[in-house]
């Protein structure tokens, strides 16, 4: 009976670790820009077809597709922020919604057009096998998932400590102006951040495939980012893992004893904590002068 | 140049402020009435389209326009009123306008509760917080299938009122029109009532109206509330209309589609939710004629209509964000300002982006 509850708790925590990464890809641009992203489900499906089309049709050995998949999707992510969302700085934020809803829109149409609305059958990444650890018994994939977050988040910690780059990005998010100021080039940083987060999603993408199938669809997976985000707090990339390993947990929890709201558990927790802490977990709570 | 001077408060809170307008008006009711006589049933039935949209459109600029909250899942409250008025109608016998009303009223406690949450929560997390809302409400529905059928959907009798069966098109149509015109003019007095006003101040600056003694919770809530409730009076319409509704009719798209509306037709006005409305409804005849202009190896993919509705509104933020609303007026202010017209009387101040301090 443990043992079984651990098991769907780290099934679970594998699968929150994917929608982690999705939502740190949501709040690095929200905490840079205020851009609030609606099209990062849409990022995180093309990425893994990017990779599937290069392995399965050019016959790229894995690592180089899973490279090459990376690197276009940050010029896209860069692309998308340069041509179509630089022009709405300062907009309310319905407009930069819809405007992100409607990228995530024709992202999602063009691959449906390319690749086709059914599942299509992904090379292998890793052999599908029980990985066991402590007495309890994992897969494989999440193992993986789990892997790579950590790997990540690690990489980020640094970059965001260490580097010059980092540091200008974080004087950014405090204050653009100031930043401005400084010499900092905040157009540049803008970029940067939607191409870093694009990159997290392809990876969130990619570790995806062995569990859940490839498809188009896979976009809906990425809406779960939105509440992982908000749960944790918006601006707080702390908040957006644990927010992401919290949906993921319960939701995976709620399909094994309470199948009934599987659907809905993550919804209502969400609502849950927000009525308690109404800017989320991490959130700080922003004053505002009138 | 025209001016309208405005000396006491009762200039201020007038309906229209050029009497002129009332003609207009009445010439529109008049063009609304002959439609049916020279339009086809097909021209009809868009038209009717445009009417639920409409009134979907007067809810979310009633929330949005006005009152500044922001709702991601206004597809719930209109899926809320469909079931509900298609329960009150088959399962319990009621007669169609008292069922169309309470359908609005259910809607409407929904809304209620939806609201609750608004009182803390701003923007983004409002807007979060109405999605998560309507994805239970949406498996609400797909799961209490002995109510409401599950995914194999409910079937909806004709609307009639008295006996008067409203089975054809031209008779719909009609019924439609007068709840559109009822639902327009209740909005327009909600919007300069000191209701209306109330909200508006709640929009630009929640402290400051606060400060000013306006309960903020009070009208917080019960704009959620009105607002689900037109949605739900929409909602109603539609399912007596298409006679058959299943979950899949209210999905998260039609929530996003719901705001396009709004965003196209023009935030600030009921004028704009009428423009909205009517975009909606011809959008998708325009988007057919543009594909059968494309080549022919493009003829019949999937999701291209989708793509090019995605494409027309990233134009309208881009470029004229205020919506056809906003266009009319800037036409209007160049005629009336004819030859004094400057060229960058329109353009946008160069904003920082963020604006808090923290």
């Amino acid at each position: 009976m443990v043992v079984q509850l651990l098991e769907q708790i780290g099934a679970g925590i594998g699968l929150g670790s994917v929608y982690a990464l999705v939502a740190l890809g949501f709040v690095l641009i929200y905490k840079a820009t205020e851009v609030v992203n609606f099209a990062t489900g849409a990022l995180m499906m093309l990425g893994p077809f990017l990779f599937y089309s290069l392995v399965v049709f050019f016959h790229f050995p894995i690592w180089l597709g899973i490279a090459v998949s990376i690197v276009c999707m940050a010029m896209l992510g860069a692309g998308i922020d340069r041509f179509i969302l630089r022009g709405l700085l300062g907009e309310p934020m319905l407009s930069i919604v819809l405007a992100t809803l409607a990228v995530g829109i024709i992202i999602d149409c063009v691959a449906g057009i390319i690749w086709g609305f059914e599942p299509v059958a992904a090379p292998e990444l890793i052999p599908n096998q029980a990985v066991r650890l402590v007495g309890i018994t994992l897969s494989s994939a999440h193992t993986l998932t789990i892997v790579v977050l950590t790997l990540l988040i690690i990489m980020l910690f640094i970059f965001f400590r260490h580097t010059k780059i980092g540091i200008a990005m974080q004087a950014t998010a405090q204050n653009q102006f100031s930043a401005y100021m400084m010499g900092i080039n905040v157009g540049g940083v803008f970029s940067l951040s939607w191409a870093i987060s694009a990159v997290i999603c392809c990876i969130a993408g990619i570790v995806l495939i062995p569990i859940s199938s490839l498809h188009v669809h896979m976009t809906h997976i990425g809406l779960m980012a939105f509440p992982a985000a908000i749960l944790g707090g918006l601006s707080s990339i702390p908040g957006a893992v644990v927010g992401g390993l919290i949906i993921g947990l319960t939701e995976n929890l709620a399909s094994y004893y309470f199948p009934l709201i599987k659907d809905s558990l993550p919804f209502i927790v969400l609502i849950l904590v927000l009525m308690i802490k109404p800017e989320g977990i991490f959130g700080i709570h922003e004053r505002k002068k009138v | 140049m025209r001016i309208v001077l405005k000396r006491e408060y009762n200039d201020y809170i007038k309906v229209f402020d050029r009497p002129i307008k009332w003609c207009w008006v009445a010439l529109l009711l008049i063009l609304l009435f002959f439609i049916p006589f020279f339009g086809g049933t097909y021209f009809l039935s868009l038209m009717t389209m445009a009417g639920f949209y409409t009134i979907i459109g007067l809810s979310l600029i009633l929330l949005t326009g006005l009152a500044g909250q922001i709702s991601l899942g206004h597809a719930a409250f209109y899926a809320v009123g469909a079931y509900s008025s298609c329960i009150f109608v088959s399962k319990l016998g009621l007669p169609f306008l008292l069922a169309m009303i309470l359908s609005g009223g259910v809607a409407c406690m929904v809304g209620l509760v939806v609201g609750i949450p608004s009182l803390r929560l701003k923007d983004l997390y409002l807007a979060i917080a109405t999605m998560a809302m309507a994805f239970i409400i949406e498996d609400v529905i797909t799961k209490w299938e002995s109510l409401t059928g599950g995914t194999f959907g409910l079937s909806v009798p004709p609307a009639s009122i008295g006996g008067f069966v409203f089975d054809t098109e031209p008779k719909y149509y009609y019924l439609v029109m007068v709840i559109v015109v009822i639902t327009m003019m209740l909005a327009k007095n909600i919007q300069r009532s000191g209701y209306g006003r109330a909200l508006a101040a709640l929009r630009e600056s929640e402290i400051a109206s606060q400060a000013m003694g306006i309960n903020v919770t009070y009208y917080k809530i019960s704009i959620f509330g009105l607002s689900a409730f037109y949605a739900g009076i929409a909602g109603s319409l539609y399912a007596h209309y298409a006679g058959f509704i299943t979950p899949e009719n209210f999905t998260f798209l039609l929530s996003i589609n719901f705001l396009i509306l709004i965003i196209v037709g023009g935030l600030g006005s009921v004028v704009g939710a009428v423009l909205g409305g009517l975009y909606m409804s011809l959008i998708p005849e325009g988007v057919k004629i543009i594909t059968q202009m494309l080549p022919g190896f493009l003829e019949g993919i999937i999701g291209l209509d989708l793509i090019f509705y995605a494409l027309i509104l990233l134009a309208f933020i881009s470029y004229q964000p205020e919506g056809f609303h906003g266009l009319w007026l800037k036409m209007k202010f160049y005629w009336d300002h004819f030859p004094l017209y400057k060229k960058g009387t329109f353009r946008k101040e160069r904003k920082f982006y963020r604006k808090k301090i923290k």
